[in-house]
């Protein structure tokens, strides 16, 4: 059975004002158990939506979504006895209680009791490292202190499906260490998590698959060594000094994605292939341009690419 | 009906320990010793020392009621401003039994206003009530607590979809403090008026609050009580039909996290 079955999704938001705003526009992606799925995509692609309806709080327009076989619309009991969720950000906790009280409560909120509850927050303090905090109210907690109990919180109930919503945002970076190495400890307990990120690199080394989302579509589901492959097809040439004609006929040459300028008089040919790569450099050299290099964008580089190169800008 | 109980049990502990740390808890007894002077002063005026008892259980379920209006309205606010309301949905845990359970944990705040309504009747005035009717008086307090409890969780409702409902939750302590005959007796009212006060649980524990401090026997207190548990009831199904349908209603509008 599959962790997570999601069939031609679609959730349209109503606006007082303007045209109805449609968040996800027929997702389809199944995760099997045990498998730890990046989610990745600008701001307002549509992830922190997917993640709503797949915890339930969020009902879909259309589609279908099933959480170890219970439909989020229709067995919202079943679903919510078998996922965790840790949304973003450093509000969630009371910040009047205690770590341990805050955990406290919310192990009661998913029926765990007596003995069992006592020995669960004790664990998973210790495992987030807030066992030596755990008396102190969550108020004075450092924003990444709290994202860490907010971690503690999402396992809890020990769940089968865990959804962690841009999990590392604003986490130091021992933290976030910390934490790839606890996500690396839940996927070898076979815990299946789906996590929505932005960082693409974060992503790539915690996946098993990664999934691309941009304007409520699934551009691509692929192993992190798939898109790895893809970095390495796509190739950049910087030179300087290239005359505005040189820039023109590079710009129509085939393979060739892009020619910009990134100021102090540098040119950036971004290609797709290495034959254009080649014909770039030849181009260049016929020109008589001698100040010229050769590098490989980042992974980040790739994904903007894929979205359309519109960054990480919020869609309208 | 054990996730039920559960929810309950859960927001009652939850609730009598986060009060504990919460200086705001105190707010709703600030007002308990200056109304019971301001009766008492107008009681002794008019030599009335036998309406004694109005001038310390008025306070006292003006504060029982002002804390549960209260509480009702922030609550599911801060719930929802501090990111605690969505992870609480997506959980197996019943939200409506959850604030009641929280409500019930609040409506404790009545037992230190009616204990400082005494001491500043007595420190004050020289005038020391006492509870000629212990049991019924304890009856009292719990049946008006529940039955405030699940009236404000009726009222908590409306604040997930209306967070501008606060203006109501600020105009309507006074007219069912009237109504309801806190400070003056609903037996005193024109009979229309009586009649729409008996619908409201709080008339018929201002009522037995004040009879189990008086000397007289008190009478009827098993069908007072039904009525007042009959009341109660009703407002707590009404509530938590109402949380349940404004919930799925907020799910489908996505305006759970706005606020």
């Amino acid at each position: 059975m599959s962790a997570l079955e999601i069939t031609g999704l679609r959730r349209v938001y109503q606006r007082k004002r303007g045209d109805p705003l449609e968040a996800l526009r027929g997702i389809d992606l199944v995760v099997p158990e045990g498998e730890v799925h990046g989610l990745l995509g600008p701001n307002g692609a549509g992830k922190t939506t997917l993640c709503k309806i797949v915890s339930t709080v969020l009902l879909p327009t259309s589609g279908t979504v099933r959480v170890l076989g219970h439909d989020v619309v229709t067995d919202t009991a079943g679903v919510k006895s078998s996922l965790g969720i840790v949304f973003g950000g450093d509000k969630g906790a009371y910040d009047r209680l205690t770590a341990r009280q805050n955990l406290t409560f919310w192990a009661s909120v998913y029926g765990i009791t007596g003995t069992r509850r006592r020995r669960r927050v004790g664990e998973l303090l210790e495992r987030v490292g807030l066992a030596e905090r755990a008396e102190e109210v969550v108020g004075g907690f450092s924003r990444g202190m709290k994202q860490r109990l907010h971690l503690a919180r999402g396992l809890v109930s020990d769940p089968g499906v865990l959804i962690l919503d841009e999990p590392t945002v604003g986490m130091d970076p021992v933290a976030a260490r910390d934490f790839r190495a606890l996500v690396g400890e839940l996927r070898g307990g076979g815990t299946t998590i789906l996590m929505t990120t932005h960082d693409m690199a974060e992503a790539a080394a915690l996946s098993d698959r990664v999934s691309l989302i941009d304007q409520g579509r699934l551009v691509m589901t692929e192993t992190p060594e798939t898109v790895g492959d893809l970095v390495s097809a796509y190739e950049r040439v910087d030179a300087r000094g290239v005359p505005e004609r040189v820039r023109e006929q590079l710009a129509v040459l085939p393979g060739v994605v892009s020619v910009t300028g990134t100021g102090g008089g540098l040119t950036r040919v971004e290609t797709e292939a290495p034959e254009a790569t080649l014909a770039v450099q030849r181009a260049l050299v016929d020109a008589e341009v001698r100040d010229v290099s050769l590098s490989r964008p980042t992974l980040e580089e790739v994904y903007l690419h894929l979205v359309g190169g519109r960054g990480m800008g919020v869609d309208p | 009906m054990r996730r039920l109980l559960g929810g309950f049990t859960l927001g009652l502990g939850f609730q009598l320990r986060a009060m504990v740390r919460s200086a705001d808890t105190y707010f709703a007894l600030v007002g308990a010793p200056l109304t019971t002077v301001v009766l008492m002063s107008m009681m002794l005026y008019s030599g009335r020392t036998d309406l004694a008892s109005y001038a310390v259980v008025a306070p006292t379920l003006m504060s029982l009621w002002t804390a549960g209006l209260m509480f009702a309205g922030e609550m599911i606010s801060e719930d929802r401003e501090n990111g605690r309301l969505e992870p609480l949905l997506a959980s197996p845990v019943s939200l409506p039994s959850l604030v009641f359970g929280r409500l019930c944990g609040a409506m404790f705040i009545s037992l230190p206003a009616f204990a400082l309504a005494i001491v500043t009747a007595g420190l004050v005035f020289g005038v020391w009530i006492t509870i000629h009717h212990p049991v019924v008086f304890v009856l009292a307090v719990l049946a008006t607590s529940l039955a405030t409890a699940a009236t404000v969780t009726a009222l908590s409702a409306v604040f997930i979809v209306a967070p501008g409902a606060r203006i109501v939750q600020n105009s309507l302590s006074m007219p069912v403090f009237l109504l309801a005959g806190v400070m003056v007796p609903v037996a005193l009212f024109p009979v229309w008026l009586e009649g729409a006060s008996r619908v409201l649980y709080l008339s018929w524990g201002a009522d037995l609050f004040r009879d189990a401090l008086e000397p007289a026997p008190v009478e009827a207190v098993a069908l007072r009580l039904l009525t007042m548990a009959a009341l109660g009831a009703a407002a707590l199904a009404f509530g938590s039909l109402t949380l349940v349908r404004f919930l799925r209603r907020a799910r489908a509008e996505g305006t759970l996290s706005r606020v």
